[in-house]
């Protein structure tokens, strides 16, 4: 009878040790991968893998509210126009950072300058913007130097960042009284109010987020305690870390074939997800014979857009695009989902080039995509083909970056057409039209087309003073039009990504996260995701 | 004396070597397409900023006033800025090469342990269906590159049947030990965590495995060739007329002579794998510096594709030294002074 109590003692001790030993280490995670590299420091986030980082270590004044609800405060309690040139931003009480610290106007005036200042990522969104001050603790003024209407969007990629900590951690460097700006201690950690602090980061190899517990807006209750992403790793491993559990979510730069593996799998599930961008096959407005709108109208209406949609096919019932409608797209304002696609019509095409005055066996098209994205080619392809239909000759290189981004800044060098891909940054149309097809703009990668349409730059101009929400709408929709008109660029599709995510993490609250933001980056937020 | 005047003499060579390449690499680096300071600052960077930093990295001087420059900090141990990871260039080096290194001393030592092996029993049972056998390993290893090896080792042992992991050089769940070498195996040890030096020997496998491959299948045709030559010798007829076993001849007579071509290659092929870890580090999420090469090079990091590219330098160059001596070593007629 002892030794049975004896037995009985030890078989509860076991028990106890080994559910101790399990909730001991109940640490939940999400792993993800992405593109290299992963930047660190608000004031040089630019990609979607920094947007990643960013929204869920920092806050913004501003953020986007799920299912296409428009835009609300963060940190902002709220915001009032004084005038059509100043902008009152009133915050919220007792907001922490990571350090401890107690956010206030100070915070914001100092993540303002210090990305203007340093002059990298998101800096250029705030080209107007004349200055930031503190009017008190808890009141911020911005002053534009012209009517701005996406100031409030554009507020969603300030990243707020916490001034005493990171001065407390400033060295010497290049930015005069400012020392390094912190660019040094904010290389591996995060200064930000985020639901998630960095607590491990290698840019080239992986970054480790963990849970704030004293996050201002809490947690889901499943959500994960850590976030591990992961850089560049190769389409065949992420395959068989997912099929063995130890991947929760892939990046959306999958080949369809990978693609098309895993959908046949049961421990998987691909979530389709609509992004604010699309593929253009950006043709120079400036170089003959493209600098004749009939010409350009010519390859836009033999441009075989059935054959594009095909292309993008992962199975029978599953296309990673969507047929374009033009320059708006989904989860921007002025997007309107009943509008046309583009169709190819051969016949109207060559009626356009007759009315050309070039003679397009004179011509020799130089159509490019981007030698890092092989999967772009083929669209090059179907353009050289359609042209050849048309008459013209074409060749087709596959461009590295580089070289594209150094072509690019004269319109002689630029490509007849180039394979590109733009995602917005915010949710406002501006932002993506104004960067690429404002004639004050040629020069960039974005800006490939050296668009030079006075009634567009009109339209733009305007879209940017108006603050009526309806009137830009109407604004934006008119312009989208014109684009289409005068065939300023040619539209391939809109982005539609297909997302592995592995059945540990399948679920309402993650898969609603998904596809519930259009802003790049945004609908990676950890901390609205559940694990199972 | 003899040998240590030879010694001075190849680091003498080395040196030269080392410049040289130094100055090829350097130039090579500025004809890669693009501005560097464009590329790392990303396409919405203001002119100012970018000019800043052309100035900071020295762009707009002379390439001769760029390379003094450079030499000048080499020689302070200061190997500049990585423009692709924003830290300075040593201290990628310094967390990114042991990753490396211990993934091809693994597979080092698998190429040893397999490939050596292999060869002898080739050549001392040439043209029977054990030698067969060796040689289509040899040969399968010889013409399939390591990149590969990596899918299909991955795909056979990690995912068909799930016996080794698939990425990383530690289970997630484990905390690594101190930092001391870099090498974590050694690290371990020196903690005193016999777990942790498992589960790294563990996730060494398939990776080394795959870089060893080629490897392995050139050491092994090279072994079972000079193994062949050595066993129609008449002294291998002789020691197997007083019957001594087949190992001892084949261990004590055949593999010494046998074994000095292989040890060229084996050193070549040892420095050749640290080039080559590249895409197996990429397929099994090695955070290693083959890794960090190629993104470097893409990037445009003046200062990291240099660093890269002279750290690969160097160890060719001690590789070859050491063969070198090894050579000698086990062919006592050739002398230092030939």
């Amino acid at each position: 009878m002892r030794l049975l109590n004896y037995l009985k003692i030890i078989i509860f001790s076991v028990i106890i040790a080994v559910l101790s030993f399990t909730f001991v280490n109940a640490k939940t995670v999400i792993r993800t991968d992405e593109s290299a590299i992963g930047e660190a420091d608000p004031a040089k986030f630019s990609d979607n893998i920094d947007s990643i980082i960013m929204f869920n270590t920092y806050d913004a004044l501003v953020d986007e509210v799920k299912d296409g609800g428009g835009l609300e405060p963060l940190l902002a309690s709220g915001w009032k126009y004084l005038d059509a040139t100043t902008l009152n931003v009133s915050l919220k009480d007792g907001i922490k950072f990571h350090s401890g610290n107690i956010l206030d106007a100070d915070d914001v005036v100092y993540s303002f300058n210090r990305l203007m200042n340093m002059g990298q990522g998101f800096s250029f969104l705030f080209g107007t913007v004349d200055s930031v001050t503190a009017l008190d603790s808890k009141t911020v003024q911005i002053k534009t130097k012209e009517p701005f209407a996406p100031l409030i969007a554009s507020l969603m990629r300030l990243a707020i960042v916490d001034k005493d900590d990171v001065e407390a951690n400033t060295v010497d460097g290049n930015y005069g009284d400012n020392g390094d700006y912190g660019e040094a201690y904010l290389l591996t950690t995060s200064a930000g109010t985020g639901a998630y602090k960095i607590t491990q980061h290698d840019p080239n190899v992986k970054t480790v987020l963990t849970k704030n517990n004293d996050y201002f807006l809490g947690h889901n209750a499943k959500a994960p305690d850590e976030a591990i992403i992961k850089y560049s790793v190769e389409a065949a491993t992420i395959r068989t870390l997912l099929l063995r559990g130890e991947h929760e979510i892939s990046s959306m730069w999958l080949p369809n074939e990978v693609l098309a593996g895993l959908e046949k799998e049961d421990s998987v599930d691909l979530i389709k997800i609509n992004r604010p961008g699309s593929w253009y096959n950006k043709l120079n407005n400036r170089r003959a014979p493209l600098d004749d709108v009939h010409c350009r109208r010519a390859l836009q209406l033999a441009y075989d857009y059935d054959a594009l949609y095909q292309s993008f096919a992962i199975t029978d019932s599953m296309v990673a695009g969507q047929k374009s409608s033009g320059a708006l797209i989904s989860g921007v304002l002025g997007y309107d989902p009943n509008k046309a696609p583009i169709e190819r019509d051969i016949k109207k095409a060559k009626e356009e080039l007759a009315k050309c005055k070039y003679n397009p066996s004179d011509y020799t098209l130089d159509l490019a995509w981007i030698a890092e994205v092989p999967y772009e080619e083929p669209w090059a392809l179907q353009l050289q083909v359609n042209a050849m239909e048309l008459g013209f000759d074409a060749t087709v290189t596959g461009l590295p970056w580089a070289k594209f981004t150094e072509q690019v800044t004269s319109w002689e060098n630029t490509p007849h057409a180039t394979v590109v891909s733009v995602l917005a940054n915010v949710p406002d149309p501006d932002a993506l039209m104004f960067a690429q097809w404002h004639s004050s703009r040629g020069g960039t990668w974005m800006s490939a087309e050296w668009a030079q349409d006075s009634e567009l730059d009109a339209l733009l101009e305007k879209g940017r003073t108006e603050t009526n929400p309806d009137e830009r709408v109407k604004i934006y929709q008119a312009a989208n039009q014109v684009m289409i008109d005068n065939a300023i660029t040619l539209f391939i599709t809109d982005f539609v990504g297909y997302q592995p995510i592995s059945s540990n993490v399948s679920n309402a609250d993650t898969i609603s996260t998904q596809q519930g933001y259009g802003t790049m980056g945004r609908n990676i937020s950890f901390r609205e995701m559940a694990v199972n | 004396m003899l040998a240590l005047q030879y010694f001075l003499k190849r680091i003498g060579v080395s040196i030269i070597v080392f410049f040289g390449v130094s100055i090829v690499i350097f130039c090579l680096a500025r004809l890669i397409p693009g501005d560097p300071a464009r590329i790392a600052l990303g396409p919405f960077a203001t002119t100012e900023m970018v000019e800043q930093l052309r100035e900071t990295l020295h762009l707009n001087e002379s390439l001769f006033i760029q390379y003094k420059i450079f030499i000048v900090n080499l020689f302070h141990g200061d190997l500049g800025i990585s423009t692709y990871t924003k830290r300075p260039v040593l201290v990628d080096i310094i967390a990114y090469f042991p990753a490396t290194f211990e993934l091809v001393l693994m597979s080092g030592t698998l190429m040893l342990l397999i490939g050596m092996p292999l060869g002898i029993l080739s050549g001392a049972y040439k043209d029977t269906i054990v030698d067969h056998i060796a040689r289509i390993i040899s040969l399968l290893g010889v013409v399939t590159p390591s990149f590969l090896w990596a899918i299909i080792l991955m795909l056979l042992f990690s995912y068909l049947m799930p016996i080794f992991p698939v990425s990383e050089r530690l289970n997630e769940t484990l905390d690594p030990p101190k930092l001391i070498t870099g090498l974590l195996l050694i690290d371990s040890l020196i903690d005193g965590s016999l777990k942790i030096f498992g589960d790294a020997l563990y996730h060494l496998v398939l990776p080394g495995l795959a870089i060893a491959m080629p490897a392995i299948g050139n050491v092994s045709r090279l072994t079972r060739t000079n193994l062949s030559d050595i066993y129609s010798k008449q002294y291998i007829e002789f020691a197997k007329s007083y019957a001594f076993s087949d190992f001892k001849i084949a261990t004590k007579y055949a593999l010494k002579p046998a074994s000095i071509p292989t040890v060229t290659i084996i050193g070549l092929d040892f420095a050749f794998m640290l080039g080559n870890a590249f895409l197996v580090e990429t397929v099994f999420v090695w955070p290693g510096m083959a890794k960090y090469g190629v993104e470097v090079i893409l990037a445009k990091d003046l200062n990291g594709i240099i660093a890269t590219a002279l750290v690969l330098t160097t160890f060719f160059l001690i590789i070859n030294m050491i063969v070198d001596f090894v050579v000698l070593f086990l062919n006592p007629r050739i002398s230092l002074r030939d």
